[in-house]
């Protein structure tokens, strides 16, 4: 089977253990954070981890320019919409009376310029997003979340492309 | 005189072949707010992703079984029809737990197009455009949270479905 389709049958397989867990398949609600790796507790947790996870995507897209002179457009715009997407977060943070989140530019290190572990760190955040939803409580909080983890789908799938490409 | 983009046309379509309530019809079109908070405001919602979701298996079923995808992406096509029919089961089983009956599939018009090429991949792009954008503006007002995290996972796929097809088309992602 080809690599990206594989690749969607574990997402499907994650949709379908999302739909075991919530569908009386024996597993309680105490099962969740083995199942989906993660089941927050507050809106804070939730948006600290996207926060967290987000900065790793910025660091590997950092890199991704430094190691590709032609990856500069693209990474322009995908870390221009992560920016974005953390200033709503910001704002959401502010709505729930939270402390304010990690600031990517405190954080330093190294991160690998390869695509294949770009392409994880956008699923990751990806996931993140889609695990946090429940937790807010709030359509508005939940409607703008959602966006931002559809936009993410969308740039992990153009870097997907990208790794098939180049694996051509 | 009110004119309806394509993509409004199609929700508009598929929610009237579907049945959907009144109010997440009038939700979809913009003309209410938000919806009451509610087991049955879920249940209207999961009825009206089904027929989103019967829509899109409809067209993707008509589009292979004549050969209308181009050769080098009849495989995303196989592989988004099946994604599609997850959704599909996923929201069936989710209705069921509810002790609700889910709606069955609606008579899907046929793809105009008798050869593969551009026109039947911009009519394929246009069911995921809608699927995405009608779970997106549903999305928040979901109200049960076993059913909002599996919406989650179902509007990425339907991002990644929409995403392929508009590179494909050679079109910005968004």
């Amino acid at each position: 089977m080809d690599a990206s389709l594989e690749r969607a049958e574990s997402r499907r397989g994650l949709l379908a253990r999302a739909v075991a867990l919530v569908g009386g398949a024996g597993l309680s609600t105490a099962s969740a954070p083995a199942v989906l790796g993660k089941d927050y507790a507050s809106p804070r947790e939730a948006l600290d981890e996207i926060d967290r996870l987000a900065v790793a995507c910025g660091m590997r897209l950092g890199a991704l320019r430094r190691a590709r002179s032609g990856a500069e457009v693209l990474v322009t715009r995908f870390l221009a919409a992560l920016d974005r997407h953390r200033a709503t977060r910001k704002d959401v943070r502010s709505r729930f009376g939270l402390a304010r989140g990690v600031d990517p530019a405190s954080q330093v290190g190294e991160a690998d310029a390869d695509l294949e572990g770009l392409r994880q760190a956008l699923d990751d955040l990806m996931i993140g997003y889609a695990e946090s939803l429940p937790v807010f409580g709030d359509s508005n909080t939940v409607s703008r979340l959602a966006a931002h983890m559809v936009e993410v789908s969308k740039l992990r799938t153009v870097i997907d492309l990208w790794v098939v490409a180049e694996g051509a | 005189m009110r004119v309806l983009t394509p993509r409004r046309e199609f929700i508009r379509r598929a929610a009237l072949n579907a049945g959907i309530s009144v109010a997440v019809f009038d939700f979809l079109e913009g003309r209410v707010a938000a919806l009451p908070k509610g087991e049955e405001t879920d249940i209207a919602i999961l009825n009206a992703a089904l027929g989103l979701e019967h829509e899109a298996i409809g067209l993707y079923g008509d589009a292979l079984a004549r050969n209308l995808v181009p050769a080098g992406l009849r495989e995303y096509a196989v592989e988004f029809v099946g994604a599609h029919e997850g959704h599909r089961d996923t929201q069936v089983e989710i209705l069921r737990e509810r002790g609700v009956t889910a709606v069955g599939p609606h008579k899907v018009d046929p793809i105009r197009e008798t050869t593969a090429g551009d026109a039947v991949l911009r009519r394929l792009l246009s069911i995921e455009a809608a699927a995405e954008a009608a779970y997106l503006r549903l999305i928040g007002q979901i109200r049960t949270n076993d059913y909002l995290l599996s919406a989650g996972f179902i509007v990425v796929d339907e991002a990644r479905h929409q995403t392929i097809w508009r590179r494909a088309l050679g079109l910005s992602i968004y």
